[in-house]
């Protein structure tokens, strides 16, 4: 054997055999290695898989400062069980014993237990009353949102400048409202009478005695007296009667007017109409409308983006209808159910 | 946090703690609405928060923790919104339920009932008028309870005891309240700041209203590690 033979030989040796069987760990077998590969592959996919779906998020073990219990993790404010205490048993906290507050805070976590059973359960999507109040609460939660960004002056200064009619004293009447009953007032004399009633008036002839001449009877609102708010002596004349009185001032008498019940004529005693409130005056009505027209807007915009967001589909023989109804609010349509299908 | 609210303001060197931590808190959110000196604005309908009467509650550190937290009227479902002033110049006077508007002169009547019951001069015929409209038509009591020194618990204030919330307390003031209602707004904080810093705050508060706490507070001595502020 020459040097040249005897290194070829050691080479062939070192190389390792490829051509050796699945199971022939001592060779080198690309199959099983692909094997193990995609095996290790797999297991490592399911362990992340299963890690993933199912994941209960970050635990503590620790319960936060602020926080008296978590309850599956969903903490128990300490604020709220000072409050429950002292709401339940009638005493200040500092007050109640630790088993007074060890039973409040044994009901508390009851409670929520219960909570997260019924959230389990889909009780806020099927029981009406959990529905009427979640829904009170989103709403709320628009002013929430509304409240902790106070509106500078110049904001609420603006608001009152764009609604100032909103803005006025009420307008109060007192006045002598009376009638030519209808059993009386037949025919067309009926309005000559009632028009020398009201040239007597604007005569100074004293009431009692134009009543007594012409026959007339004043109306008084039960347990009332003549001087209302605008509102309500609207309510008292009826509309027709009560635009009439609008017009008057102090002293005047309206002209003879039919109504329901006979012909009416009014003697104002005293209109004192509306005067427009300086901003200092209101301006805690106006940021109470303020804060509400935010609200509003606010609960507009939310439901416009919940709309959009929503897969709403209605019914054949409403979809037309409600179609049209959103069309005219400016939201986006609904799908109508067949047309969705395709 | 885990110390009794009530009792923080027991303890000197705590309360100067939360006194000192809660002070730059209050000027950057509070003290747009109930001022610099917390002296409250009653114009605005604002709240003074040193005296000793409280509108809601008794004026403890856990009461005031609580109304920093969810706010009057706020919208948080946790807050103080159990009523509101009704407007008894309007046509429907309250949106919680049905009451009847006042008359004018029923409006007149109950004015100079609360001024003559606060010891102020006023129409004595009327003011009799007015008790019974307090008492009967108005509903007032309901609220502000049959002596007309109001309810705590529901945030009706005192009306004989001289602090008013609207204005100071002349005819016309009060004509504003009874005939357009009020219903004053506190915001809620419990999302914008941490707990820690609204216990400081009612800390801040009830100091604000207990001058002995506030001076104690302050003669206590420092920590030896020095954790001012």
């Amino acid at each position: 054997m020459n040097v040249h033979e005897s290194v070829s030989q050691k080479a062939a040796s070192a190389e390792p055999r490829t051509s050796g069987g699945f199971w022939d760990l001592k060779t080198v077998n690309p199959a099983r290695s692909m094997t193990c590969f995609g095996l290790a592959a797999i297991i490592g996919l399911g362990i992340a898989g299963f890690g993933l779906f199912t994941a209960k998020g970050t635990v503590t073990h620790v319960v936060p400062p602020e926080n008296v219990a978590l309850v599956n993790q969903r903490p128990i404010l300490r604020t709220d069980f000072v409050a429950q205490t002292e709401t339940e048993l009638g005493k200040t906290f500092s007050e109640a014993t630790m088993a007074e507050r060890l039973k409040v805070l044994d009901e508390m976590i009851r409670e929520e237990l219960f909570v997260q059973r019924g959230l389990e359960l889909d009780f806020p999507g099927t029981d009406p009353d959990t529905r009427t109040a979640l829904v009170a609460a989103v709403e709320q939660q628009v002013v929430a949102d509304v409240t902790t960004h106070q509106p500078a002056d110049a904001e609420l200064q603006k608001y009152f400048d764009e609604n100032h009619g909103n803005y006025s004293s009420e307008g109060t009447m007192d006045l002598h409202n009376l009638v030519l009953p209808k059993a009386k007032a037949t025919g067309p004399d009926a309005m000559a009478t009632l028009q020398k009633a009201a040239d007597a008036l604007r005569a100074k002839t004293p009431l009692a005695e134009v009543i007594k001449t012409f026959g007339l009877q004043e109306v008084v609102p039960e347990h009332s007296s003549q001087e209302q708010f605008y509102f309500a002596q609207r309510i008292h004349l009826g509309d027709a009667l009560y635009g009439e009185a609008l017009k008057l001032d102090d002293g005047d008498v309206s002209p003879p007017l039919a109504g329901l019940d006979g012909v009416h004529i009014v003697q104002m005693i005293k209109n004192t109409k509306p005067l427009p409130l300086t901003f200092e005056r209101v301006r805690s009505q106006v940021l109470n409308d303020y804060v509400m027209s935010e609200k509003k807007r606010l609960e507009d915009s939310d439901l416009r983006y919940l709309r959009d967001k929503a897969d709403i589909l209605i019914a054949d023989d409403y979809a037309d209808a409600y179609e049209k109804g959103q069309a005219e609010t400016g939201a986006e349509p609904a799908k109508p159910a067949e047309q969705a299908k395709k | 946090m885990r110390t009794d609210p009530d009792a923080i303001v027991e303890n000197a060197e705590l309360t100067r703690f939360a006194v000192a931590y809660a002070q730059p808190v209050y000027d950057a959110h509070c003290a747009s609405c109930h001022g610099n000196e917390m002296q409250g604005d009653q114009r605005r309908g604002v709240p003074g928060l040193t005296g000793k009467k409280w509108l809601y509650g008794e004026g403890r550190t856990a009461q005031i923790e609580h109304t920093i937290l969810h706010g009057i009227r706020s919208g948080d479902p946790k807050g103080w919104n159990l009523a509101d002033m009704p407007g008894f110049a309007q046509q429907e006077p309250y949106r919680r339920y049905r009451i009847e508007p006042l008359e004018p002169a029923e409006i007149r009547d109950v004015i100079e009932f609360l001024l003559v019951t606060g010891g102020k001069a006023g129409d004595k015929a009327a003011a009799a008028r007015g008790q019974k409209i307090f008492a009967d038509k108005g509903q007032c009591f309901d609220c502000h309870s049959a002596d007309v020194q109001g309810d705590s618990a529901i945030g009706a204030p005192n009306l004989i005891d001289g602090i008013w919330l609207y204005g100071t307390g002349t005819r016309e003031d009060i004509y504003d309240t009874i005939a357009r209602g009020r219903a004053g707004i506190c915001p809620p904080w419990s999302q914008e700041l941490d707990a820690a810093t609204i216990r400081a705050l009612a800390v801040l508060v009830y100091t604000a209203s207990h001058k002995a706490a506030a001076k104690a507070a302050a003669t206590s001595r420092a920590p030896a590690g020095g954790t001012e502020g």
